[in-house]
Formats: C-alpha cells, structure tokens, sequence
C-alpha cells in the first residue's frame, strides 16, 4: 500500500520530517508514536493530501480514505443514524451492536457521551468501506473506560474487515497494546518503523521520549508504572 | 431524490417564464394621459409652491404638511395635506384623485416613477434659483389662466441688481447635521441673490455647491461669512459657532471684522421661495450695499 | 410538532398580510371591497398589493439568505449584513444609479447583479477560514468600508433610506424573478447540503464537490441580497437573528429543515414592520428599514449573549 520515500516535510523554513521512509502494511494497524512535536500530525496531513511533501516520494495512496480526528465537529444535531446513513442508505447492524450503539441510534449526538460519540464516528467511517482509516489521537479526550472499548472495538472491527488502520496515539501503553506495526518519530523528524515486537526496544524508547521506562509489554493490557 | 428535484425545477422553470412574459406584459402598458385643459384638481407638494398659487388664487385639493417654521396660507388651511415635501404620503395623493401633482425638481426621481405608474400626472416646477423660479411662476400663470398676476408677482421679484465700487467676498457655508459643511456658489439659490445684492461668492465650479476645505477659504480671503443649515439649524449653527473659534477660522477677515451671519428659515431656504425679496433686503444689509 | 408549527405562523402571516392591505393611512374598509368599489380596489392594486408583496417575499429571502449563509459557512453568528454583503450590493447599486440615472428603473435587477459581483469578490478577497467571532469582525469592518464608499459616491448627502412607498409592479415582478432563479440554484444545492454537518476536512475526504454547491448557494444568496437591499436599504443583523428565532421553537432541529419557518418569520417581521412604519405618523412615513433596525439591535445582542452560555459549534 502506501509508501514514503526520503520524504522531507517542511513548515516554512523549518524542517519538520527528514527522510522518513516507510511502509504501511496493508490491513494492519500501525500506530504513529512520538514525542510532541515530533510531526505526527503533518505526517498525517500528509497522509490525507492536506500537505505535500518537498522532497521524496509518496505512492500507493489508496483511493477511499477515512478520517477519524480527536474531536469531530457537528454542526447540526444530527441522530446517530443520521450520521451513520450520510453516505450510504444502509445500517450495518452487525457494526453498530459491536460499537454498542443499538440502543441509541435514534439518539441526537449532543446528547451522548464523548466516548459514545466518538464509538459512532468510529461508525461513521465505517460505513465508508474505505480501505484505509486514518486516527488522530481517538482516544485523548475519552475516559479511561471508553478509551479501551475503542481501541478493542476497532481491533475487532479490523480483523474482520479487513481495512488497514494507522493511528496516531499519545499512549505508549494503548500503542503497543493494540497494534501490528509501530512507527516511531523522534524530535529531529526521523522515522523509524518496525513490527510491534522488534519496536519494544526500552533503550530506544527511553531516548526518544527522554524519560526512563523500565518494561514495555506488547499486545496485553498494563499499566507501566515508572520507577 | 433526482426526480423531485427535477420536478421542482421544472415548476420553477415554468413560473420563472410566466413572470417574465408577465413583466414585459407591464412594461409595455403605456400610463393613458387625461386632458391636459381642465386642470381642476390639483396638489402642490412644497410649501414654497403652496405660497405661489395661493398668490395666484389657484384652487388646490392637497397641500404638503408643513415643516416647523413654515405656514400654510390661509386660504388652504383646511385642506387636507399629503406629507412633506421630502417623503410625500402617495396614498393620500391618490385617494384625493388629483389631475395634476406638482413637485420640485430637486427631489423627484422616486417619487415621479411611482405616480406615473400609477397613472397620476405629475409636473416638476424649478425653484433652483430665483430666475428658474420667475419662469415657473410664468408657466404657472398660463396654465391656469393667471398670466395677470402672474406678472404681478414676478414684478415684485424683479431683485435688481446692484454694483458697488467694492464687492465684498461672501463665504456661503452651508452645514450638515454632524459638522460638515458645503460652500455655495453662485449656481444656488442663495449665492445668487448675494451675487446680485452686489456679493461675489467664493465658491467656484459648476454645481450648487462645493466643497472647500479652510485653507482654500482662507486664500480667498472672505469679509463677510453667511452660514446656512441644511438640516436641525439649532445644531448646525452651533457647531459653526464650536467652529469658528479655532486658529484657522479666527485669521479670516471676515471673523476679525465679525462679519458672520446666519441665514435661516422662513426667510432664506434651499431653494426659491416668496421670500426672496426680504432675503434680499437682508443680505444688502449685512453686505453693507444698500 | 414541527410542522403544526410552521402552519401557525403561515396563518398569522395570513392574518398579517390582511391586516395590512387594509390598514394605512387611508383605510379600506373591508364591504369597500366586497361590493367592488373601483377606488377602494385601485387604491389596495397600486399602492398597497406591491409593497405587502415585496414585504413578505424580501421578509422570506432575508431569512433564508442569512440561514443558508451560516449552514454553509459553518457559522451561526453571521448573515449577509454582517459580513458586509448588503453595503457592497449597496455601493454598487448606488454607483450605477450615479454613473446612469436611467437605471432606476432596473435597480432592483441592478442589485441583484451587484450581488454577483460582491459574492464573488467576497469569495476571492476576503480570508474564508478564521474562527466565527473573527469573521465577523472582518465582515464589520467591510461593511463599513462600503459604506464610506457609499458616501463618498452620493456625495456626502447621505442616503435617503429607500422606502417601500414608491415600489412599483415592475420591481415586484424584477424580485420575483430573481427569487425563482435562487430557488432553483438551491433546489440544484439541497441535497448536498447536509455535508455541512461535517467538518470541510471531513468533506474533502468524502470526496463531494463542496466548491460547486457552496458557489450556488453564494450566488443564490447574492442575487437576493441585491434585490432585497435595492428596495429595503441594508438591514443588519436581522439575517442572523431570524434563524436563531425559528431553532427557539424547534430546539432539536437541522438547519435546513427551518428554512420554511426562517422565512416565514422573516414575512411576518417585515410585513408587519411595513405596516407599522407607514401607520404609526400618518401622512408621514417612517423608513421601514428603520423600524426593523430599532428592533434588530437589541435582539441580536440578546442573541450573542445567549449564544455564549451554551457550548456553541
């Protein structure tokens, strides 16, 4: 699927991606870590066209992309079935009991949790088919509960479809927790990719974010305590 | 989806073509003209003019409402009135079935439209000045019959003109409601009835009125300043008064020598009036040429 | 619910318009009517019928024009005084009327036209993408800038407020028109128009051609906007706040489903701001853009005080 090559990203005169050079598995979930700053957002806007790189290479774009941002504006009081039937006329049933939103489809979204509302965005895109589904921090503004259901809705959601996932998380744990693929971006720009497990490198994480991790645990839940 | 909207427009497409045929059908209604000979039933729309056919004993059916300091004469006094002169009420002109309407010239355009179109005939009498005016009292006169004293009133306009060895410099001001002014020429009314009681007006070009900043009026040099209100006298000639006490104003000769004056209503106006001949009177005297 | 609703308000608009063909400064009395009395009806065909015609219509257009601005700007605080709109539809109305004369009988036409021209500009010239409270600032000072124009191309006389009393049947054939041909621009928009719900970003990736729907609900916009501001003069705020009136009644409500009640309280303020403007010091007559100022004030100020206590989008 798609590919960056030597990809130099700049902001005005500042450099905000150096050669990064990627892979995005197809039907995988990767997910984009890094300190702030690091340029995981232009990464992103790179991803859905907003931005063009100066140097490098970008091929592969798959045609139907969804996006999925950390807050989604409404503008109108919409139900959450008017919002799942936007694009298409029908409901996926299936979809909407896993996301738990059987019960409040005739709901208007004010009226919902941000963690329900976020689920039926999550719906939304869904309802797309788009092979690709791009996550800006989904779950940042969730509580903690809604936070897991998310990520594990969407992992279950993507096994079955079968979409490739990348997802900007600001939650080490979450990332490596939920994910096949992670790319790592440090302050300077750089990027480094790899599967989950070869990325579970403490050394290489400590530096990146500057702050000594004593364990990281793939593919389970846990909370890291530091020392 | 598709098909409601295309039905809709269709609809619409249909009532669009209806209302063109529609308005080409009014534009080409022509407004039917009555007679022209029996004038009997007439509405003047300015006190100005009020003023003239009453001196010229003409039955009205409608007069205008007059202003604060202006009076209908008597003869009119019961009649019924149809707004001022400014925003006319067409509905009370209307229902009052005039065979003609007579407005100022200056203030047409709106006003002319809608009665035509309404098949009311309407005449705009020029009060621009007071040699316009003579010549609207002269039609005036041959339309009603009146010619006699017609020539009676205009004798008593006839202003004659005076030369002294000396013209003094008049600065005509004339202000607005918010502090700015205008400078009049010799085009307006008033600066006309100065040039002719022996003034010369400061003001040049084509128009009524000018604007001139204080400089330009300070290289003329005035020695006498009239100033007018074109609107709410009470805070226009106040501000003129807040005006005239700044440096720039206070060098001219005219302020030195206290050769300032307010020229207001009944007596002087925007346009020609009955007046006239006071008006005169007044400007020879503050001019020093009588 | 909703639509018992907008049934209510078509009948006291029914009553209104009534109320208003026989209220003046000349009454008519209803039996006048009846028994065919040719005065009384040329009286109500002439003087009375167009101007209760262009109040109700430019009423609707008013309400509708500032409804579809903010479904597809994406923002509730604005309408087309607001951003400037009905000053520069003014400038150019006025400019013509200078430069030609003859085109008062057009004017109506003329603005619409303006209004083209303003919208376009407006696309074009002005930042599109600033936060709401920012554009409205921004619409403000263009207001302001065309009205200085404005001033300056009439000659520093000041504007006399257009009044409605020297309406003909020819202007109110010329406002029909064009809002035929708005409504058909919208009808071409409607469907898409629920997209607006989404963020642009969201838009773009779904892959539907905002530009397209948004340029034919500007130019719709634009065009009632012109002819409305050629008769009624300009008029702010009002545009914004009828929207807000209607979404009171309606709580729960899509914008584009109060586009009906928009513009059926946009008919009942105007025609009834008409009747009281020429009733109320007869034989004089007050601007009826001046009666709905005195109003509109006030209310939009409410308005935004209402606004920032809820979480607005």
């Amino acid at each position: 699927m798609l590919q960056l090559k030597d990809v130099d990203v700049y902001r005005g005169d500042q450099q905000v991606l150096s050669k990064v050079t990627a892979d995005l598995r197809p039907q995988q979930i990767t997910s984009l870590i890094g300190p702030n700053g690091s340029g995981k957002s232009t990464l992103l806007q790179l991803l859905t066209k907003a931005l063009e790189p100066r140097r490098g290479v970008i091929t592969g774009r798959p045609l139907s992309i969804a996006l999925l941002a950390q807050r989604n504006e409404l503008h109108e009081p919409l139900t959450v079935r008017e919002l799942l039937t936007m694009t298409t006329d029908v409901i996926d049933d299936t979809v909407v009991a896993l996301l738990q939103l059987t019960a409040l489809l005739e709901t208007p979204m004010p009226e919902l949790s941000g963690g329900q509302q976020q689920l039926a965005w999550l719906g939304f895109v869904l309802q797309q088919q788009p092979e690709l589904v791009i996550l800006d921090e989904p779950t940042t503004y969730l509580d903690l509960q809604y936070q897991h259901l998310f990520l594990e809705t969407l992992r279950q959601l993507q096994q079955q479809r079968q979409f490739t996932v990348i997802m900007v998380l600001h939650d080490l744990t979450q990332a490596f927790a939920y994910s096949d693929q992670i790319w790592l971006l440090n302050d300077h720009g750089q990027l480094k990719s790899g599967a989950v497990a070869d990325m579970a490198d403490v050394d290489q994480l400590s530096t990146t974010f500057k702050t000594p991790l004593t364990d990281v645990i793939v593919n389970q839940q846990h909370l890291i305590v530091h020392a | 989806m598709q098909k409601k909207q295309q039905a809709l427009l269709g609809i619409l497409l249909v009532i669009l073509v209806g209302l063109t045929a529609g308005w080409y059908w009014l534009s080409t209604q022509s407004a039917n003209s009555t007679t022209h000979h029996t004038q009997q039933r007439v509405i003047v729309t300015t006190n100005a003019q009020a003023q003239i056919f009453n001196q010229l004993a003409i039955p009205l059916v409608g007069v205008p409402t007059p202003g604060d300091n202006q009076t209908l004469p008597k003869r009119y006094a019961k009649l019924p009135q149809v707004g001022n002169h400014v925003a006319p009420n067409l509905e009370r002109i209307a229902s009052l079935k005039p065979d003609m309407v007579y407005l100022d010239q200056a203030l047409v355009s709106d006003y002319e439209q809608k009665l035509k179109s309404a098949d009311v005939q309407t005449t705009a009498l020029n009060f621009s000045d007071l040699t316009a005016l003579r010549e609207s009292i002269k039609t005036i006169g041959n339309s009603f019959n009146r010619q006699q004293q017609a020539r009676q009133l205009n004798a008593t306009l006839n202003l004659k003109a005076v030369h002294p060895n000396h013209r003094p410099k008049v600065a005509l001001l004339m202000g607005m409601p918010g502090g700015s002014f205008l400078t009049g020429t010799k085009h307006s009314y008033v600066g006309d009835l100065i040039n002719r009681a022996g003034g010369t007006v400061i003001g040049a070009g084509n128009g009524a009125y000018t604007t001139m900043n204080v400089e330009q009026i300070a290289a003329a040099q005035p020695d006498v300043i009239i100033t007018m209100a074109h609107a709410m006298p009470k805070q226009v000639f106040q501000s003129f008064d807040e005006l005239f006490t700044q440096p720039a104003w206070q060098a001219l000769p005219a302020i030195k020598q206290h050769q300032v004056y307010q020229a207001s209503e009944p007596t002087f106006g925007m346009t020609a009036n009955l007046n006239a001949p006071a008006a005169f009177k007044q400007l020879k005297t503050w001019l020093q040429t009588n | 619910m909703k639509q018992l609703y907008n049934w209510i308000l078509g009948g006291v608009l029914l009553i209104s318009i009534i109320i208003a063909m026989l209220i003046g400064s000349t009454t008519i009395a209803i039996h006048d009517l009846w028994q065919g009395n040719t005065q009384a009806w040329h009286m109500l065909l002439t003087y009375r019928l167009p101007r209760i015609i262009i109040a109700v219509v430019g009423g609707a257009i008013l309400g509708g024009s500032g409804l579809l601005l903010q479904i597809v700007l994406r923002n509730r605080l604005i309408d087309a005084s607001i951003l400037g709109i009905m000053n520069g539809t003014q400038f150019v109305t006025i400019g013509s009327l200078v430069l030609l004369p003859a085109s008062l009988n057009w004017h109506v036409g003329v603005g619409a036209l303006g209004g083209i021209l303003i919208m376009i500009g407006w696309r074009l010239f002005i930042p599109q993408n600033r936060p709401r409270l920012q554009m409205v600032l921004i619409g403000i000072a263009t207001a302001m800038t065309f009205q200085a124009l404005t001033n300056i191309a009439s000659e520093g006389f000041g504007l006399p407020l257009p009044s409605l009393s020297t309406v003909t049947w020819a202007d109110v054939m010329q406002l029909l028109i064009i809002v035929v041909i708005g409504l058909m621009l919208l009808i071409l928009a409607w469907p898409n128009l629920k997209f607006y719900a989404l963020s642009a970003q969201q838009v773009r990736l779904l892959g539907f051609n905002e530009p397209r729907t948004m340029w034919l609900i500007l130019i719709a916009v634009g065009i009632w906007t012109g002819a409305l501001t050629a008769l009624l003069g300009v008029v702010f705020f009002l545009g914004a706040i009828l929207p807000q009136i209607a979404r009171l009644m309606a709580p729960r409500t899509k914008s584009q489903q109060l586009l009906p009640a928009t513009m059926l309280w946009g008919s009942l303020l105007l025609i009834n701001a008409d009747t009281v403007a020429r009733t109320i010091l007869a034989p004089k007559e007050l601007a009826t853009s001046a009666v709905l100022l005195a109003i509109s004030g006030p209310l939009f100020a409410v308005m935004l005080l209402k606004g920032s206590r809820h979480a607005t989008t």
